[in-house]
């Protein structure tokens, strides 16, 4: 520092060890791989639905995915990280246009809610701040327990790994029209 | 380039005015020869009582060519420092930016043309490999916007400073978010204890003001405002004037809140629609607990300069909406509001 004279054009990299906790990702080969989109962001966030009857369907949108490499990944399983009275019926995703929009929740079984059961396809590239195209993973879950239920942290599975989205789903069971389902 | 370690904020809150404390040079980093530095910071270097309670230590950047002089202030933590055990639990080891998305910052000097840019934040995951470091804008300070001091005459800093406290300017107003909604999905801005804001500092040796860098302060109290609907969410904080006998320039530094999220004081944010959007029914609510809010450049007024206020959306400052009727929450992004810097909530 001090009188060596150095270039006009200085640089300072303030180094900070990063270890970043990003949702537990946990590629093991060459395969494509599954990311949620909200990875960078460091989000994490909450939905709570109030659902008239514990034996009514309920799909929810979870996020968007996207892929990383070559190949398109699928997802092999949906299941929450930790809950406390609900489960998982079903899960498939749907590629849409992004200025397209989408329920969040809606009382009903996956394929009355406009996804195919039966796809599992995570066709979107990565890229920044999101693309055109967004695959949206919707996931069909019922309530086990009959007041208000709550799960969070939504594991993806794939071939490659899986990525947690964190994610807090709490069910407001019993409430009907007119009635509130507080958040946390 | 040397590291000026400041004496923490509770320390330089508590100095009568002209009463002095001690700042440290902490390291003195030579360039490399393609004009790059790298500060590694060694946390048992940093003497006791500079860092606070919960492992942030504020640090000035001094850049000398040995004719200029620029510097920039960042405050950065301690990620094992933590009070709480469960949050060292959730934390990784080393050093990170107190207030800014994870990951290393890059601060570009540039003596010749008197400007500092520490636009870029570079996040490096664990897993991935070196070359695939991508880049965030998620600290936006544009060369041209912030063009701190450089002295025509060198200052080379010794190994203690001295710091002269000054007046102290009390409730200036922080904008730190938008909050747009509507009477039948209205927000709540929840901000908890701990919650942190980077805000700017400004800078002058007599000859006007400028932004140079960031100060980090923190609150031990937390405050709900309810029903918020199209406006700025807005805090009251307190800067005070200080001086610096090895730069030596007059710093306007944030010290601490004066009042949290007032919300009589809110004002008003003529609604903004964005594209990407996803609807839900009456009764529902979304929160939203961490990411990236936007950096207001200019969200706080000092009189002499405007500077820049961020928060992130953490577990400890959040936002949420209730629904008595459909809504869509929309986001800035097409990765939806999960996502985005920026959204919104309007009648679905």
């Amino acid at each position: 520092m001090g009188r060596t004279p150095v270039p006009g054009r200085l640089a300072a990299a303030l180094l900070v060890t990063a270890f970043l906790t990003f949702t537990g990702c946990t590629p093991s080969s060459d395969q494509p791989k599954v990311r949620w989109v909200g990875d960078e962001a460091g989000t994490s966030f909450g939905v709570a639905v109030p659902v008239a009857d514990p034996a009514t369907p309920m799909t929810v949108l979870v996020g968007g995915l996207c892929r990383m490499g070559t190949g398109v990944p699928t997802v092999t399983g949906v299941t929450f990280a930790q809950t406390d009275g609900i489960e998982v019926a079903g899960f498939a995703t749907g590629t849409r246009d992004a200025s397209q929009g989408r329920a969040g929740a809606e009382p009903k079984a996956l394929a009355e809610a406009g996804y195919d059961p039966k796809s599992t396809a995570v066709p979107t590239v990565c890229g920044p701040e999101g693309g055109k195209q967004v695959t949206d993973l919707a996931v069909q879950v019922r309530a086990t327990g009959t007041r208000r239920v709550r799960a969070s942290g939504v594991v993806v599975s794939f071939a490659g790994g899986s990525v947690k989205i964190p994610m807090t789903l709490i069910l407001c069971v019993g409430v009907t029209e007119g009635g509130h389902c507080a958040g946390e | 380039m040397s590291v000026i370690a400041w004496p923490n904020v509770k320390v330089l809150a508590k100095l009568k005015k002209g009463q002095t404390a001690e700042a440290k040079v902490l390291q003195q980093v030579p360039a490399a020869a393609d004009g790059t530095f790298t500060v590694r910071l060694d946390p048992a270097a940093v003497p006791a009582g500079y860092a606070t309670d919960d492992g942030q230590v504020d640090l000035e950047l001094v850049m000398s060519d040995g004719i200029r002089q620029a510097t920039w202030s960042t405050s950065v933590v301690n990620q094992r420092a933590s009070v709480s055990a469960a949050a060292r639990l959730n934390r990784g080891a080393g050093w990170a930016l107190r207030g800014a998305a994870p990951g290393n910052q890059l601060v570009k000097f540039d003596l010749a043309a008197g400007t500092v840019d520490a636009g870029k934040v570079t996040v490096d995951k664990p897993t991935a490999a070196r070359s695939s470091v991508k880049h965030l804008s998620a600290a936006k300070v544009s060369a041209s916007r912030f063009s701190p001091l450089v002295r025509t005459s060198a200052v080379t800093p010794m190994e203690t400073c001295v710091v002269t406290a000054d007046k102290t300017y009390y409730g200036l107003t922080e904008r730190f978010a938008h909050v747009y909604a509507w009477s039948g999905g209205k927000g709540i801005v929840d901000f908890n204890t701990g919650s942190d804001h980077t805000l700017g500092i400004a800078i002058s040796s007599g000859n006007g003001w400028s932004q140079s860098g960031t100060g980090t302060i923190s609150t031990n109290s937390g405050a709900t405002t309810t029903g918020v609907v199209d406006a700025n969410a807005l805090n009251k904080v307190n800067y005070r004037d200080y001086y610096n006998s090895c730069t030596p320039y007059t710093y306007r530094k944030p010290i601490s809140f004066n009042a949290l999220i007032p919300g009589s004081s809110f004002t008003y944010a003529p609604h903004v629609n964005y594209s990407y959007c996803t609807t839900y029914s009456a009764g529902s609510s979304v929160w939203k607990q961490s990411g990236t809010n936007i950096t207001f450049s200019t969200g706080v007024s000092l009189g002499v300069a405007n500077v820049s206020a961020q928060s992130g959306w953490n577990t400890e400052t959040k936002v949420s909406w209730n629904m008595a009727s459909k809504t869509k929450v929309c986001g800035s992004t097409s990765s939806g509001w999960v996502s985005s810097p920026q959204m919104d909530a309007r009648k679905g």
